[in-house]
């Protein structure tokens, strides 16, 4: 029933009231019947309807008193009137008193509706007597289907402990608390925490429990998953083959915000800036944990037995780790490298790792992960190995094709030489001696003895079969030691050899030797390609600066040129036009450029000679 | 133009030479050492072209040259001396001799042909030998020369009668092929041997054959 509803019902009640009560002969207090008015509008629990309902009411019984009696009879009517309206009033001071407290319940009520948890009130023999929002949404019965069924029965309760262990605590302590597990009305088992608490009236009998329950059911989920999950980690922690270290990095971060502290705040640039900072930083990384692998890698038994610090496992002559700290404060999220971790007994194991640097504000801890590359390495250096023999035949092929030319070149100096000392020997036997022309002999058998000597090292260093070495090479004295090997053969196969070197070249990085090579066998190359040439034989050999980090040596010669169909296959192995070539000085030239991270390309216009191109990185990339 | 055959021999230039053409300036300066040390001037050349555009001394002489020169083979250069009459002997040096190259030379007029690094002394005999073959060839040019010149001062009747006589006839008979009397025929016979400065009938026949003259 509406408001409005109520409100005709009530208007129409006091119109047949006031009827009665004016019109009718009947004595008696008819107007006490207004006392029903007042209920009806109480209906509608409102404070306002009530009062106009009582105003109303106690109106009409004064209206209807004057109409029947005037204002002479006031002995029996009078009193009859006065109960009425002291009936009416009554009954409305109690409706709006009864509206105040039923308002303030449902204000009540109110809040438990608003809670996202689910509440419940039963008695105390289990039926369900208030059931909020939250319970209508997660159990999904109404409220009206919730009252009056029993909760253990509706919910198909499943408590962790035994019920009447349940119901003994709640008596004794008039509360409880647990975990459990109830249905909803779809059947899906859900998880609850659990709280109960007792309400007895003021004679301390039971009048129901209050039960609250919040589901647990996805925190429960997710807990479970991060257990599956710290356990499936720990287990590959545990079984994998890559070392696994956990470290704490925070003796580092404080040391380098005390520094920045003493610096006014200012980042820290270089850590190599600060002194003595490598040398503690080692000891200030502290070894938390480190797996099975990383204990094998480095041939300890036990965790027990493990250092404390990598200063313990790093190698003296490691250089990778100041490195990761450059990363770390350049806030890098993770660094790589290699490098080597000292054994047990003392020995030094290749690595290769990754560590990976935590948030500012995470717990600080950090994992490198380790790979032992001494297989890897061993392989690598097997290979290095036949690379460098391989190269090394290749360089010895290379100063065959050139024997005439160097017999000759050694043998010009020896002949001076012997020659220069004999024609000494003669100016000393003359009578009397022409001591003067005695010592110009001998000065020029001492510089014809270097020079000889010196032709005889070029030679020599050049056919050395020694390890690739990593030195700062400058690009000038390289080119021209190269032109020196072969400039003869070239002058006798009328071959000009023309140098543009750009003054101020970086230098580059690498073996010497290797440089060498390549560059004498490009050249060898360029002259044989103009044997039978007619025309200009010149081979230009240009070094110049390309971009910012790379320098370029060109080596251009005037002969026929490279057919299109064989400037494909030029740096593959065994590919060869010569008669008796072994089809491998080109193939090592690439290989030799690229192992030195440049690269080595051709170009060529058939008829009119060829360009070969060689671009290196130099030593120092950024530097200008 | 290489050298002057008729040019005045001055003292200084009588002193046997010898032209070295090495490309390399050391080999080039312990050779000059070398031929100094035993008194014979030196030329020094880079190149063969060097050589030919330098004057050369009218002194007897001799070149010694490295066969593997920059521009030209020793050899070519050989070949082009004799073209441009240069008839100075060549001595060979060479780091890397074979032998169809040593066969070349020597066909070609080489003295010798010696491997660097050499001895002194085979060196200094090859030279020597050179220069020796050179003077001999230059006093036989020279006598060849003086010859002609006694012979070009004869009359045309001269020249006639010395042909006849050196033929082996009598003058009676010179006189009778030519049509005059044996006195004139004689007088003309005890000209050309004063002309040709010869005492004897041998001599003078001698001279004939050196000079080519036959029977008219």
């Amino acid at each position: 029933m509406t408001r409005g509803m109520y409100g005709v019902a009530a208007a129409l009640l006091a119109l047949c009231i006031f009827l009665i009560d004016a019109l009718s002969p009947i004595e008696g207090a008819v107007a006490v019947l207004y006392v029903l008015v007042v209920l009806i509008a109480s209906m509608t629990s409102r404070r306002g309807d009530i009062l106009i309902a009582g105003v109303g009411a106690l109106a009409l019984t004064i209206i209807a008193y004057f109409i029947s009696h005037g204002l002479d009879n006031v002995a029996s009517p009078a009193l009859r009137a006065f109960v009425s309206v002291a009936a009416i009033t009554i009954a409305t001071l109690l409706a709006i008193q009864n509206q105040a407290s039923t308002h303030a319940l449902a204000e009540q009520a109110n809040l438990l509706n608003l809670t996202h948890d689910m509440i419940f009130v039963r008695k105390h023999s289990g039926e369900i007597t208030f059931w909020n929002h939250a319970a209508e949404e997660v159990y999904g019965w109404s409220s009206s289907e919730a009252i009056g069924r029993k909760a253990d029965e509706l919910l198909e309760t499943r408590y962790p402990e035994d019920r009447d262990t349940v119901e003994t605590t709640l008596m004794r302590t008039g509360r409880w608390e647990g975990t459990l597990e109830q249905r909803t009305r779809s059947g899906v088992p859900i998880v609850l925490d659990s709280r109960w608490s007792l309400q007895r009236d003021r004679l301390g009998q039971v009048m129901g429990v209050l039960e609250t329950h919040t589901n647990i059911t996805e925190r429960n989920a997710a807990h479970a998953a991060l257990v599956r999950s710290e356990r499936r980690y720990r287990h590959m922690f545990d079984s994998t083959r890559i070392g696994v270290v956990q470290e704490d990095w925070s003796g580092i971060r404080e040391e380098l915000e005390r520094h920045a502290a003493l610096n006014g705040g200012r980042r820290v640039g270089h850590v190599s800036t600060i002194p003595g900072f490598m040398a503690r930083a080692r000891r200030l990384v502290r070894i938390l944990d480190v797996n099975p692998a990383f204990l094998e890698m480095i041939g300890v038994e036990k965790t027990e037995n493990f250092t404390q610090t990598i200063d313990d496992v790093l190698d003296t002559g490691d250089i990778s780790f100041a490195e990761a700290i450059e990363a770390f404060v350049r806030g890098d999220p993770f660094y790589e490298g290699e490098t080597e971790l000292v054994r047990a007994g003392g020995s030094l194991v290749p690595v290769l790792f990754a560590i990976t640097f935590p948030a500012i504000d995470d717990d600080g801890n950090v994992l490198v992960f380790v790979v032992d590359i001494s297989e890897r390495k061993q392989a690598q250096d097997a290979l290095n190995l036949a690379q460098s023999e391989l190269a090394h035949a290749a360089r010895v092929a290379t100063l065959g094709e050139l024997t005439a030319s160097i017999a000759h070149e050694v043998n010009q100096p020896l002949m001076a030489v012997v020659t220069n000392g004999e024609a000494g020997m003669r100016w000393l036997r003359r009578n009397p001696p022409d001591l003067h022309e005695v010592e110009t002999a001998i000065t020029r058998v001492i510089a014809e003895g270097r020079r000889a000597s010196d032709i005889v090292k070029r030679i020599r260093d050049f056919l050395k079969k020694a390890p690739a070495k990593q030195d700062e090479l400058c690009l000038p004295a390289l080119i021209e030691e190269a032109v020196a090997l072969v400039e003869h053969e070239l002058e006798r196969a009328k071959v000009d050899v023309l140098l543009e070197v750009q003054g101020g070249l970086p230098r580059i990085r690498g073996d010497r030797i290797q440089f060498q090579q390549v560059l004498v066998n490009l050249m060898v190359n360029a002259g044989q390609a103009m044997a039978d040439h007619p025309g200009r034989r010149a081979i230009f050999v240009e070094a110049s600066r390309l971009g910012k980090d790379e320098v370029a040596i060109a080596i251009r010669d005037t002969g026929p040129g490279i057919p299109e169909d064989h400037l494909q296959r030029l740096f593959d192995p065994f590919f060869t036009t010569k008669q008796n070539g072994m089809g491998m000085g080109l193939a090592i030239c690439r290989t030799t450029v690229e192992a030195h991270g440049g690269r080595l390309t051709v170009e060529s216009t058939p008829g009119d000679g060829a360009t070969f191109q060689l671009v290196l990185p130099t030593s120092q990339p950024g530097l200008p | 133009m290489i050298r002057n055959a008729s040019a005045a021999a001055a003292p200084v230039e009588s002193v046997p030479f010898v032209a070295v053409v090495d490309d390399d300036p050391a080999v080039r300066e312990a050779l000059d050492s070398l031929f100094r040390s035993i008194g014979l001037a030196t030329r020094l050349f880079g190149t063969p072209a060097d050589l030919m555009s330098s004057p050369l001394p009218s002194a007897p002489g001799c070149i010694v040259l490295d066969v593997r020169l920059p521009g030209i083979s020793g050899l070519d250069f050989q070949a082009h001396l004799v073209e441009h009459g240069v008839e100075l002997p060549v001595v060979f040096m060479t780091g890397h001799g074979d032998i169809p190259m040593t066969v070349r030379a020597m066909k070609a007029g080489a003295i010798d042909f010696l491997a660097k690094p050499f001895r002194d002394q085979e060196m200094l005999d090859a030279v020597t030998a050179a220069i020796e073959r050179d003077k001999r060839r230059r006093s036989a040019t020279a006598a060849r020369e003086e010859l002609r010149s006694r012979y070009e001062t004869l009359s045309p009747r001269e020249r006639e009668v010395m042909a006849h006589v050196v033929s082996g006839l009598m003058n009676k008979q010179v006189a009778g092929m030519i049509g005059l009397s044996e006195i004139t025929v004689k007088i003309h016979r005890g000209n050309v041997m004063r002309k040709m400065g010869v005492r004897s009938l041998a001599d003078l026949v001698r001279q004939a054959e050196a000079l080519g003259i036959s029977k008219p």
